[in-house]
């Protein structure tokens, strides 16, 4: 951000310099110098008058209020000089016919065509030698005719007569002053009002907007110096010329409110309205005319001005603020500058040959402006990337925030879930192995207890433990796993019993829902259909058998035992009947279908799992 | 025929003394050779002695069962290697089966049937649970980098056993359902053990070679 400034001041001091360079150059110069003339003038409205006068000559000091024609008659010394001889005018207009000798040596625009206006430039009027007389005593007669305008600047400055090879430097220096700086300057103000345009399309701030109403009107009024016919009749581009300069003032107080604080409505509105004031007094005062109006125009811009540097010097006090001083400086500048011209040019009038500071002091306050849009500009720059920089941070923070709080609900979930897992596996052995157990020891406690039954009893809880674990096992959805491994548990059991198993598996498919409930669930019914055949049913041959039908896997457990009337089944409370309705009971557990159908011979226990 | 000698190293002493009472109760076929209730010990008396059948806990005190098996396979290659388990399929069954054991032996088996099993691994016979088939299965999934030799690699008849047995089928209804005898199901699941072996043998050396510690 420093940098950036430094650069800008750089590049203002060399463009300064440039200036002062030029102005230099103009300086120091020996020629012959005509001030006295003889005058025919004729003001609009008002008798001619003929006077001998003292140039520089100003229309606008004579005559306020009109325009009007006027015939300047000056006598230049014979010369015998082998050298090209030539006339230097710094300042003569609006337009005007010169002739030597009563031969035309100079025309610049038409007489009384009031567009073009050739005061804005030096003039150079190379004379031919034929024309000039040369004999001693004889003189040369000079006659310049000028037709003018109110409030424009015109009439006749002082005339310097010499030989090309000195009186052209001074011609091509005042020339440069005029034209290259002021082109310097209009590129200038063209080149900072483009860059902050297009800043203000991006970003719609205002402060840039009002910089590039200051850019333009000062681009503006420096073109004005660099072309003799604008594109507007007069007096209606002096009107514009003059109204920029209002907008000028008015937006760099604008500016510099804004800068230091903020623009108040009540403000903005009293700016806007002297912006149209100033508009109109231009153009009263060049209609009317009277130049009067004007000066009236110009004192009103004051107060404002005055306004800002006040509000400035508070906001230099409140903080400590570098823009706030450095506006100050250059107002305080902008103020000695506009009052000096205001003194020497609209007051003391000293004439023709006095150039106004005061659009040079303008283009400084408008580089100060470009700098403080910078300042600005990399400031905001920076507070963004502050801002940027704060709000990833705080984004970290949150994500690592909401990281922790996913692992905490994460353990949480895990922890219930366990806690889930570890209650039913709980409530698996105490139903299962538990159960079996009691049985156990319920046997033992009777008096006389049956061996077999106790062993059978004995060797069931250990079956029960055994699934137990089995369940315990991943079976990753494979059902027929789960089938098979029950299997290997009972076969010893039948085999013992003499019971032949035929085994009729198909392929199935993964049940996703296949968790170690649902496992034990489907071993404890075909187990406990196992063990009623055992107990029960006098079967030779048990079948089990798995099937896919569309949306339904069928495990069936059948026998050809002396089979069971369903209705007694139910109803009387043996160990049998017991035995169907824990395993209707556990179907339902696990959404599961339990079909039973019996007769001698032949008795089918169906589960059917939805898939 | 020459009798069974049998080896026994298990540190509970309840089921050791079953398991001996059970291989003593047969004297005409077994013969009970030594005991141990450390790995430590087991080893050093394997240094010098080569039993038929060795019967191995995989919870030992001192190391694990895997490590007993290891050592006896390159001690006495000969021997076959018994694991003592409650339920025959637990995870660490299938490193056993790697390291080298062909059969196992149920903690709550009567001493009958426990006789009866020594005599039928050492006859060639070798049992697997479903579960065990269905991890094998799994284990000799092909690995398509592993440039493995035929040796390592399951049959055509062997997969098809493995993946009947997974689904239940004993090996009566295997043989049926395969056209062969019993007695060549029994062959083909202890070659389908001794496979695994050298799979996991082979696997070590790949998995070496892929991290640099052997030359390729």
């Amino acid at each position: 951000m420093k940098r950036v400034n430094w650069v800008f001041c750089l590049i203002s001091a060399c463009l300064l310099s440039f200036n002062v360079l030029l102005l230099q150059t103009a300086w120091g110069f020996e020629t012959i110098r005509i001030t006295s003339v003889h005058a025919q003038l004729s003001p609009s409205g008002l008798p001619t008058i003929n006077t001998p006068l003292e140039l520089p000559h100003r229309w606008d000091i004579a005559f306020p209020k009109t325009g009007g024609h006027a015939v300047y008659t000056a006598h230049l010394p014979a010369v015998k000089e082998s050298q090209l001889m030539g006339i230097f005018i710094a300042r003569l207009g609006n337009q005007a016919t010169i002739t030597l000798n009563e031969q035309l040596i100079a025309q610049l625009g038409e007489l009384d065509a009031a567009r073009s206006d050739y005061s804005k430039l030096p003039q150079w009027i190379t004379i031919p030698s034929a024309l000039l007389k040369s004999t001693a005593g004889s003189v040369n007669v000079l006659r310049i005719e000028i037709t003018t305008q109110s409030g424009r600047w015109g009439g006749l400055s002082t005339i310097e007569f010499g030989t090309q090879d000195k009186l052209k430097p001074r011609y091509d220096s005042n020339f440069r002053i005029r034209t290259v700086m002021n082109l310097v300057i209009f590129l200038s103000f063209l080149l900072m009002g483009g860059i902050v345009l297009s800043l203000w399309l991006m970003q719609r701030e205002s402060l840039y907007l009002i910089f590039v109403m200051a850019a333009g009107s000062g681009a503006f009024r420096t073109a004005d110096r660099l072309i003799t016919t604008p594109p507007l009749d007069w007096p209606l581009w002096g009107i514009l010329y003059s109204s920029s300069l209002g907008v000028l003032v008015l937006s760099l107080c604008a500016f510099s409110l804004k800068l230091i604080g903020r623009l108040t409505p009540y403000e903005k509105w009293v700016l806007w309205w002297q912006a149209a004031l100033t508009g109109i007094c231009a153009a009263l005062s060049l209609f009317i005319p009277n130049p009067a109006l004007w000066t009236v125009a110009l004192t009103a811009l004051m107060p404002s001005c005055v306004y800002t540097l006040w509000r400035i010097i508070q906001a230099c006090r409140v903080r400590h603020n570098h823009s706030a001083w450095l506006l100050m400086w250059v107002f305080v500048f902008l103020a000695l500058v506009g009052f000096r011209d205001f003194i020497a040019v609209r007051w003391l009038a000293s004439g023709m040959d006095t150039s106004s500071y005061f659009p040079h002091a303008m283009f400084v306050f408008v580089l100060v402006m470009a700098g403080l849009i910078v300042n600005r500009y990399s400031q905001h720059f920076q507070q963004a990337k502050k801002l940027t920089e704060h709000l990833s941070e705080e984004v970290r923070i949150k994500g690592e925030e909401i990281k922790l709080a996913y692992e905490v609900i994460n353990e949480q979930t895990r922890e219930n879930a366990i806690m889930i897992e570890r209650q039913r596996m709980m409530s698996d052995i105490h139903d299962g192995v538990g159960a079996q157990l009691v049985g156990l020891v319920n046997q033992t406690q009777k008096s006389a207890y049956n061996q077999a039954q106790v062993r059978e009893q004995a060797s069931a809880a250990l079956d029960e433990l055994r699934m137990a674990v089995d369940a315990l096992q991943p079976s990753e959805g494979d059902l027929l796993l789960v089938l098979a491994t029950l299997r290997y548990r009972l076969e010893p059991r039948l085999k013992a019993c003499g019971i032949v198993l035929v085994w009729q598996m198909q392929p199935l498919p993964s049940l996703a829902q296949l968790g170690s409930h649902q496992v034990i669930q489907i071993q404890r019914i075909v187990y406990q259909a196992v063990s009623n055949i055992i107990e029960h049913s006098q079967a030779t041959t048990v079948t089990i058998s798995a099937e896919i039908w569309a949306a339904e896997i069928a495990i069936s457990i059948r026998d050809n035992g002396v089979g069971f009337e369903m209705q007694a089944a139910h109803q009387n409370s043996s160990a049998r009947g017991i035995g169907l309705l824990s395993m209707a009971h556990r179907a339902k557990d696990i959404g599961a279908t339990l079909n039973i159908r019996s007769q001698a011979g032949d008795t089918q226990i169906e589960l059917v799992i939805k898939l | 025929m020459r009798k069974i000698n049998v080896a026994i190293v298990e540190d509970m002493p309840e089921t050791l003394a079953r398991f001996a009472a059970a291989v003593t109760a047969k004297p005409k076929t077994l013969t009970l050779l030594y005991t141990a209730s450390t790995g430590a010990d087991m080893q050093q008396w394997l240094a010098l002695n080569a039993p038929d059948v060795l019967l191995v806990d995989l919870g030992l005190p001192d190391m694990s069962g895997i490590e007993v098996i290891r050592y006896c396979r390159q001690q006495s290659p000969i021997t076959d290697i018994m694991v003592i388990t409650l339920f025959g399929d637990e995870r660490n069954m299938l490193a056993a089966f790697e390291a080298g054991a062909t059969g196992y032996l149920l903690k709550d088996g009567s001493e009958k049937e426990i006789a009866l099993h020594i005599e039928q691994l050492h006859a060639g016979g070798s049992p697997m649970s479903p579960s065990i088939a269905r991890q094998l299965l799994k284990r000799f999934h092909p690995v398509p980098e592993l440039n493995t030799s035929s040796n390592t690699l399951l049959t055509a008849r062997e997969q098809t056993l493995l993946v009947h047995l997974s689904q239940g089928f004993s090996y009566q209804e295997l043989a049926s359902l395969t056209h062969i005898t019993v007695g060549t199901v029994n062959t083909h699941i202890k070659s389908i053990y001794r496979k695994l072996e050298v799979h996991s043998k082979t696997e070590a050396i790949f998995e070496a070679r892929q991290l640099g510690i052997l030359p390729h």
